[in-house]
C-alpha cells in the first residue's frame, strides 16, 4: 500500500443508504495503512459520486477501485438486506456507469478498466462483489 | 474479467488461460511498478495476454540514423530511444525522442549521439522505451569484433594491430575468438574451429536479437556497409555474409541468442557435417557486393599497406576539416 500512496480507491456504488456499504467489498480498509490512518483513509476512501467530476475534470487518480453496494452486488435479493432483482440492477448500473468513463480522456488515454467477478466457476453466475 | 481498454486486443478477443485475482494483483503490480508481488501474485500469471503488444515491424540503420517501425504504440506518448554498451539498468542514454501520432509510427533517429568508436567496435545495443506506457519494447543488436587467431602468416597477434581507435578492449591472446568489446572476451566453446567457433561462441552466449560480427583485421569496412547488412538482416532474418569473392567473409549479421525465435544455430547452419572446421560454406545467396574497400590484413606486407591507407586519409580528414569549401564539401 505504501507504494500505491497517492492513488484512490473508490468506493459505494451507489451510496444513497449508508446500509447498502459494506466494508467486505472494500478490501483497502484491511490495510494496517488505511485502517488506522484516518485522514489518509477519508482522502482515499470516497463516495463514487465524486468520480464523475473527477471524470469530467480529468483529475482522476491513477488506480480507481470501484466497488458496488448490496443493492448493485449482483447476489440474490434473498439476503443482505438489499432491494429485490438486484441482479438486474447491477447489470443496469454498470451499463449507465461505463459509458462515462469510457468518454474520458484517462480512459482514452491509455487507460484501462478491469471488471472482476467472484464467487464463480462460470460467467453466468458470477457476482461482482 | 473483462477488460475494456483503447490498449486491449479487443474486437472480442478472449483466449482459455486460468486466471484468479492474483492475475489481476500481478497485473496491477506490473502497471505501477509495484514490487515485491503480493502474496500469490509472486506465484500468478498476469493478464498481459489481454492487451496489445508493443511489436518493432522493421528495424534498419539508415544512411542518417536508425529507423524504427513500432505498432501498438499510443498516439500523443512521447517514445524515448536509447542506447547502452553493457544493456545495465542504469546504463542507458537517451538518442532521441519521439511522439507517436498514429498507432503505427515510423521513428528515425540520428546515430550521431553515438560515439563513433563505440559504435563501430563495441557490443552496443539500442532499444526503445515508452514512458507512461506499461510497457517496454527493445530492439537490441550486438556487435562482436572476432580477434585473437593464430595470425600465422601476419607472425604477431592481430587482435593487437591498432589503427586510431583499437579494435577491441583487453589484450586478447591467441587461439581466442569471439571477444567482444566492453563485454570481456570470451574462450571458444569448440575451440580450433576458426572464426566460425567464435561466431558460434558470441551466439551461444548472446543477449541480443541479432549479432553483427566483424573481423579485428578489416580496418575499412563502413558504417553504411553495416547499416546496410543490418537492414538487410531484419529484412529477413537469416545469417548474411559480405560476399567482396566469391567465398562468404566478414561482417557478418546473424542472429542473436536473445528471441528464441531467431536464435537458430549459426554453427549448424554454416558447418556442413564433416568439415568440422573453418572451412564454412555460404548457407544462403550471400548478400550483394557492397561499396568500399574490404581490404583484409593477412601478412606484414598487408600490415603497411592499412597504414599507408590510413595516413592518407587522416591527411584528407585533416585538410577538410582546414579548408572544407576547397575539399568540395
Amino acid at each position: 500500500m505504501a507504494d500505491l500512496s497517492g492513488k484512490h480507491q473508490r468506493d459505494q456504488y451507489s451510496g444513497r443508504e449508508r446500509r447498502q456499504y459494506l466494508a467486505r467489498h472494500n478490501p483497502f480498509v484491511f490495510f494496517d495503512e488505511v485502517r488506522t490512518n484516518l485522514a489518509y483513509c477519508t482522502n482515499h476512501v470516497r463516495p463514487y459520486t465524486e468520480l464523475a467530476a473527477d471524470l469530467t475534470n480529468n483529475t482522476v487518480a491513477r488506480f480507481n477501485f470501484l466497488t458496488p453496494n448490496l443493492t448493485n452486488d449482483m447476489h440474490s435479493a434473498a439476503t443482505g438486506g438489499g432491494v429485490p432483482q438486484k441482479s438486474f440492477r447491477g447489470t443496469d448500473g454498470w451499463a449507465r456507469e461505463m459509458p462515462k468513463i469510457l468518454a474520458s480522456s484517462a480512459y482514452s488515454n491509455g487507460g484501462a478498466i478491469f471488471i472482476g467477478w467472484d464467487e464463480s466457476t462460470e460467467v453466468t453466475t458470477a457476482h461482482l462483489a | 474479467m473483462i477488460v475494456l481498454s483503447p490498449r486491449a486486443k479487443g474486437g472480442g478477443y478472449s483466449n482459455s488461460i486460468y486466471y484468479t485475482h492474483s492475475a489481476a494483483l500481478r497485473t496491477f503490480q506490473n502497471i505501477f511498478g509495484v514490487r515485491p508481488y503480493l502474496g500469490d501474485a509472486l506465484f500468478s500469471n498476469d493478464l498481459s495476454d489481454l492487451f496489445k503488444t508493443l511489436q518493432i515491424s522493421s528495424a534498419q540503420w539508415t544512411k542518417d540514423g536508425f529507423s524504427l517501425t513500432v505498432t501498438n504504440v499510443t498516439p500523443g506518448k512521447t517514445n524515448f530511444d536509447q542506447f547502452s554498451t553493457d544493456l545495465a539498468a542504469a546504463n542507458w542514454t537517451t538518442i532521441g525522442t519521439n511522439v507517436a501520432t498514429v498507432p503505427w509510427q515510423t521513428i528515425t533517429d540520428s546515430i550521431r549521439a553515438i560515439p563513433r568508436p563505440i559504435l563501430s567496435h563495441h557490443r552496443a545495443a539500442l532499444k526503445v522505451v515508452w514512458r507512461g506506457a506499461a510497457m517496454k519494447v527493445k530492439f537490441n543488436c550486438g556487435i562482436c569484433v572476432l580477434a585473437g587467431g593464430l595470425s600465422a602468416r601476419m607472425g604477431r597477434n592481430k587482435g593487437r594491430l591498432r589503427l586510431g581507435h583499437a579494435p577491441c578492449s583487453g589484450n586478447p591472446r591467441r587461439g581466442e575468438y569471439a571477444r567482444p568489446a566492453g563485454a570481456g572476451h570470451s574462450r571458444d566453446l569448440v575451440p580450433r574451429c576458426g572464426p566460425i567457433g567464435g561466431v558460434h561462441t558470441a551466439q551461444k552466449t548472446s543477449r541480443f536479437e541479432a549479432e553483427l560480427f566483424l573481423a579485428c583485421d578489416m580496418p575499412f569496412v563502413s558504417a553504411e556497409w553495416l547499416a546496410a547488412l543490418l537492414a538487410a538482416f531484419h529484412r529477413q532474418p537469416r545469417a548474411l555474409f559480405t560476399a567482396v569473392t566469391a567465398s562468404p567473409a566478414f561482417p557478418v549479421a546473424a542472429a542473436g541468442g536473445f528471441a528464441g525465435r531467431r536464435g537458430a544455430d549459426f554453427a549448424k547452419e554454416v558447418l556442413a557435417p564433416g568439415t568440422g572446421s573453418g572451412a564454412a560454406r555460404a548457407p544462403h545467396p550471400p548478400a550483394a557486393r557492397p561499396p568500399g574497400r574490404f581490404f583484409n590484413v593477412n601478412c606484414p606486407a598487408d600490415w603497411q599497406t592499412a597504414r599507408r591507407t590510413w595516413d592518407a586519409r587522416q591527411k584528407r580528414r585533416a585538410a577538410r576539416r582546414r579548408n572544407p569549401r576547397k575539399s568540395g564539401l
